[in-house]
């Protein structure tokens, strides 16, 4: 009896181990954000030319651009790989900004309840659906069309304005 | 049926429109408050052998900073004319704050040199002792509810030298009142700029806020740090535009004729016994204000003799204003009995009124007064 209890003992240790390496072997993705600051600087030869900078003294009217950056750490291919990111309630989506060609890149106009693409998304205001507008976006979204494999990584962006 | 049909259409028109006319209120808005706190959260989903894995969520966040931006702007169209030692004359301006958040401001009227070029295209022509005196900012009790330059007079009995917490997209009024000069000629230009610079918006009239300073160095993002955004003249966190007034003064000419009334042989010259009418012309045609209490003074030549009774027979009358119109009596024996301000004493006429009353010698802005009077030339030395 109590070497069944022991027995049972060492299962649950066990079990627990297993957990926590489970929860380890989950993280098949390494994630990271950054912000920077889109500025518009002069060359020497006058020319300008847009330049990232780190966000600091970010005031209404600056232009951010946030990078999300992924890695496949993980020893399977992952599938299905998609990237939402809300835009926040005092930015404003730049036109075209969002990038990443390999990947789809869709739109919510309606809190993240539904995606479209750019030229599909519609919205009901004041009860007359029309197109959507880029200052309608609440969300963006990246949909992998491929499998990220293992030690593939990716990048998606997208461009605002701080109203 | 359809009538109402066709109001309602027209409503939902009218509602449209007000949509748009709100929307573009709201694009005026100078934007996000400082302190706002902008996250984002990035969310992926993926599978793994087609088994949905634990969404991972990558986050990243900012505060919006304060961007220091407002403008100041002067009301008057044209130089406000001040006279000699008037008192509370002023000058009106409006500060707008374009900033994304409520700001104070410290206030500052400065004197401009002489000869510093002002918007008229004319310049200051005043030096620091011709300058209008007690110059005093006063702000308007209320901003001027989002029409610049409205709002309540700025009085004299309203806060001085700072704008309490003025919310963005506000502007506020600020008058500066000054005295008149004591002794600066006609037609000088006195200027002042209104120096504005954005201050600590914790502070409050009684302890205005320090002038704030641009944050310097790598954003710390749990501050609020001060960008300033301000394009204007200096590129920092000052603002000022330039005002000014005209000095309306007398602006006196005074000149003396003499002409031969009768001589003894009908000469028409200055012969012994001849009576000659001098005539002092007092002509403030180039003036913008009245000159009061003229006075006169006048020596005569000993060898002549002051003619009594010039004007008017028996009354002993012989100082006449404007061709006739009045008259004093200058007394030959040296004392102003009648109190008129006219008296002839010690070989000098002396004038200080122009009627027996002794009414003051006033001379109207663009007004000439002629004073006459008459001499004998003696014909024994």
């Amino acid at each position: 009896m109590s070497e069944y209890k022991l027995t049972k003992a060492i299962a649950a240790v066990a079990a627990l181990l297993a957990l926590s390496v489970n929860a380890y072997a989950q993280q098949h993705l390494d994630v990271q954000t950054v912000v920077q600051k889109q500025v518009v600087i002069e060359t020497e030869d006058g020319a300008t030319e847009t330049q990232l900078v780190p966000a600091n003294n970010v005031v209404p009217g600056d232009t951010v651009v946030y990078t999300i950056t992924f890695e496949n750490v993980g020893d399977e291919p992952a599938g299905n790989v998609v990237i939402t990111n809300p835009i926040a309630e005092v930015l404003e989506y730049v036109p075209g900004s969002a990038t990443n060609g390999s990947m789809r890149i869709e739109f919510s106009a309606d809190g993240g309840q539904t995606f479209g693409l750019a030229n599909e998304l519609t919205i009901v205001a004041d009860g007359v659906e029309r197109p959507a507008t880029t200052t309608d976006y609440t969300h963006v979204r990246w949909v992998m069309q491929t499998e990220l494999e293992v030690g593939g990584t990716g990048t998606a962006s997208f461009a605002a304005v701080i109203e | 049926m359809k009538s109402m049909k066709r109001n309602l259409s027209l409503i939902k028109r009218l509602s449209v429109a007000a949509t748009a006319l709100l929307l573009g209120q709201q694009a005026l808005a100078a934007g996000t408050d400082p302190g706002t706190d902008v996250d984002n959260t990035a969310t992926v989903s993926y599978t793994v052998n087609l088994i949905p894995q634990t969404d991972i969520d990558a986050s990243v966040s900012f505060e919006v900073d304060r961007r220091v931006d407002f403008t100041v702007t002067r009301i008057n169209g044209a130089l406000t004319p001040i006279g000699l030692d008037e008192q509370d004359a002023f000058i009106d301006f409006y500060v707008t704050n374009t900033s994304n958040g409520v700001l104070d401001f410290n206030l500052a009227a400065v004197q401009l040199a002489d000869g510093t070029a002002i918007y008229t295209g004319g310049t200051d022509t005043t030096a620091p002792a011709e300058d209008v005196l007690d110059v005093r900012v006063r702000v308007s009790s209320a901003d001027d509810g989002g029409v610049p330059g409205s709002g309540p007079d700025p009085l004299l009995t309203d806060d001085a030298d700072y704008i309490d917490d003025l919310a963005e997209d506000e502007s506020i009024r600020v008058r500066i009142y000054v005295d008149g000069p004591l002794a600066t000629a006609n037609g000088e230009i006195s200027a002042l700029n209104l120096e504005v610079r954005a201050a600590d918006p914790a502070g409050t009239v009684a302890a205005p806020g320090a002038n704030l300073v641009e944050t310097p160095g790598v954003d710390d993002p749990t501050l609020v740090e001060n960008v300033f955004a301000d394009d204007g003249l200096t590129g920092d966190n000052l603002e000022f535009v330039e005002d000014g007034f005209i000095v309306n003064a007398a602006q006196l000419v005074v000149t003396k004729a003499v002409a031969v009334i009768s001589d003894p042989f009908g000469s028409g010259k200055a012969v012994p016994g001849a009576v000659l009418e001098y005539t002092i012309t007092l002509d403030n045609s180039l003036g913008t204000d009245s000159a009061d209490g003229v006075s006169i003074a006048d020596p005569i030549d000993t060898d002549v003799t002051f003619d009594d009774d010039a004007y008017d027979a028996g009354n002993g009358e012989n100082v006449s204003f404007d061709g006739g119109a009045t008259f004093c009596v200058a007394e030959t024996t040296g004392t102003d009995d009648n109190g008129d301000g006219c008296v002839f004493a010690g070989g000098a006429l002396a004038i200080a009124g122009r009627d027996l009353a002794g009414t003051a010698i006033d001379v109207a802005a663009g007004a000439t007064v002629t004073v006459s009077f008459r001499v004998e030339i003696p014909t024994t030395p």
